[in-house]
């Protein structure tokens, strides 16, 4: 088979987790073969081909000033037509989870290979494009890789502290108006319970991406935190797999002209482009610590098709877990509660005060002992369900700090087991 | 007549020795910058990478050298001050110039006017310490492989029919963006050149 040694134009997303999971093997920005731009996303259009004139990178500061978010650093690659823009992507949002370098970025996150299918070269903004270019256009044809926030996103503890406090000022009312309260205070509840369900119900039904190729999974000598444990690599000619720290991201493989050879050094395995561009490391603490682990990893990496060379000094350090002893080794990386699809940290913490005044209400509900009183706890109680819903952006915090206390040892035969064909 | 030349240090150059033997000089150039507070490998290093900079900068003099040019001195763009990293090389040429020659023939004999290019020529004046310069910006077109590609190109040139030559300052990125960030360095590094024939 002879592979392409371009790079397809193609970008994927960086890595996404939790509602986002989907969305790391789903979501697409393309040039076709007839030379259109396809974007596959929580938003779906294409530009047709030969509209756009021209590519420009916006600096980082313009980025901001321009568009919300927190992707900026790498700038942000506008094509301009002839009446305005037709597409917008930051580059850090497409990118492959290494240490990010400016120069690298473009090239490691496929952007120089999309405009190079595209015939543009891309340029640096000109004072006359900046002046042009507005938020609401751009924000219009902004590419942005899912999770979207789900409705009413951060006006959701507002809209659950007017239910709760429906629910708490409701119990002293008569019965008509203490009725139509809480109907009201459960409508409101069901309008934020009813979008996140099913936005979480989606997620979990999408399910992962197939199992393709060869799957490489760690050996730790050791024992280590228990969720590092899950990581996987699969390796095919299409695409790699990388799936740690419950992320999980795409990368472009050999037959893609992405990721074509693994450099194994004593402190870092990094996968690399025909160039030496580095897509991902592995950190050897996890993925090979001894020399049979080793043979095997190059024995994995090779079946899958990789050139796998090894390197006798480090060319840098590794980045995939934190630093400390093997057994207080965890995931360096977080994703951020949008990369993941959670509410963010403030709306999870108004949500709490939520939970509050809901508890209230319930203990004067059970206090007040009328008629009224079952409606009044069911009405409570579906407030704190939202509540609870909202907040497992908390929740999650939580269950990564269990998954750094406990630890394991694996058991069995690493090397054999490791190695699954499909 | 003597050819006097002054260009004060610049945080972001580094000049490259056109002359005697690289790795003593290269040696000599990082250890003069960094060599109080860098790792003996960290020098052995950077100085290899220096040299071989300078070895390519020097098979450029030799080029431009057959075309009746001649090459003042050549300078390393930084990404920030002491950051030995190599980068592109501005080189500073003198070439010769008819006595009658107005500042087009001079932007012709330093610029291949017919050569494809992306976008318009941009030529300004700028104000340097050896009085007012043009400023050329040129995206030459190159194809390679197959492949359309664009680099970024700046020249500053002082022509002085008078003394039949005609010396610029060029810079040659192979990307767009690189010799944007690169421009605004090499337009204070072309504002500082000081020259003078006596």
């Amino acid at each position: 088979m002879t592979l392409p040694r371009r790079r397809v134009p193609e970008l994927r997303p960086s890595a996404r987790g939790g509602r986002g999971l989907p969305h790391a093997t789903g979501d697409v920005v393309r040039v076709t073969d007839d030379g259109s731009v396809e974007v596959l996303g929580p938003r779906s259009w294409t530009v047709a081909a030969g509209l756009a004139r021209r590519a420009v990178l916006l600096d980082a500061a313009a980025g901001r000033r321009l568009l919300p978010g927190n992707d900026h650093y790498g700038g942000t690659v506008v094509l301009l037509g002839d009446t305005g823009p037709l597409l917008a992507l930051q580059p850090l949002a497409w990118s492959p989870p290494t240490p990010v370098r400016d120069d690298m970025l473009l090239r490691t996150s496929g952007t120089t290979a999309f405009c190079a299918a595209l015939g543009l070269p891309l340029e640096p903004v000109t004072r006359r494009d900046l002046a042009a270019l507005t938020s609401a256009g751009l924000a219009a044809v902004l590419a942005r890789p899912g999770p979207t926030t789900i409705w009413p996103g951060r006006a959701t503890p507002a809209l659950l502290l007017v239910a709760a406090v429906l629910g708490v000022v409701a119990v002293d009312l008569p019965e008509l108006p203490r009725l139509a309260a809480a109907t009201l205070a459960l409508a409101l509840a069901a309008c934020i319970l009813v979008p996140g369900l099913r936005g979480r119900l989606q997620a979990w039904r999408a399910g992962g991406p197939d199992a393709a190729g060869v799957v490489v999974r760690p050996r730790p000598a050791g024992p280590v935190a228990r969720g590092l444990l899950s990581a996987e690599l699969q390796v095919a000619p299409g695409r790699l797999l990388l799936r740690r720290h419950r992320q999980l991201v795409c990368l472009p493989g050999p037959a893609r002209g992405g990721i074509v050879q693994a450099i194994v050094e004593p402190g870092l395995v990094r996968l690399c482009d025909s160039g030496g561009a580095t897509y991902a490391t592995l950190d050897p603490v996890l993925w090979c610590p001894d020399e049979p682990a080793r043979r095997a990893l190059v024995a994995d990496l090779e079946a899958g098709g990789l050139v796998v060379l090894t390197s006798p000094v480090d060319s840098g350090v590794s980045s995939d877990l934190a630093n400390g002893t093997h057994r207080h080794r965890t995931a360096s990386s977080r994703l951020s509660a949008a990369e993941r699809g959670d509410s963010d940290a403030t709306t999870s913490r108004y949500a709490g005060i939520v939970v509050g005044v809901a508890a209230v209400g319930l203990g004067r509900a059970v206090e007040a002992g009328t008629g009224g009183r079952a409606a009044q706890a069911l009405l409570v109680c579906a407030v704190l369900l939202a509540a609870a819903a909202l907040g497992l952006g908390t929740a999650r915090w939580w269950s990564d700090r269990a998954a750094a206390r406990v630890v394991t040892v694996p058991t069995g035969d690493p090397a054999g087991s490791a190695l699954a064909r499909r | 007549m003597t050819f006097e030349l002054d260009v004060p240090s610049h945080p972001h150059w580094v000049g490259l020795p056109l002359a005697g033997d690289v790795d003593v000089e290269a040696a000599a150039v990082v250890q003069g910058m960094i060599g109080h507070s860098a790792s003996p490998d960290h020098l052995d290093a950077t100085t290899a990478a220096l040299a071989g900079v300078t070895r390519i900068a020097r098979r450029h003099v030799d080029r431009v050298s057959a075309g009746r040019r001649s090459t003042v001195a050549a300078w390393m763009l930084l990404p920030a001050p002491l950051v030995l990293v190599a980068g592109p090389v501005a080189f500073l040429h003198a070439g010769p110039l008819a006595a009658d020659a107005r500042p087009d023939d001079a932007l012709a004999a330093v610029v291949d006017l017919a050569a494809d290019r992306h976008g318009e020529l941009e030529v300004e004046d700028l104000d340097t310490a050896s009085g007012t310069a043009l400023s050329v910006h040129v995206r030459p077109v190159r194809v390679a492989d197959g492949e359309r590609l664009v680099d970024d190109s700046r020249v500053v040139l002082w022509p002085s029919p008078r003394d039949g030559l005609v010396l610029y300052l060029s810079l040659y990125v192979v990307d767009l963006v690189e010799g944007d960030r690169a421009a605004e360095p090499f337009l204070e590094l072309a504002r500082s050149v000081r020259w003078r024939l006596s």
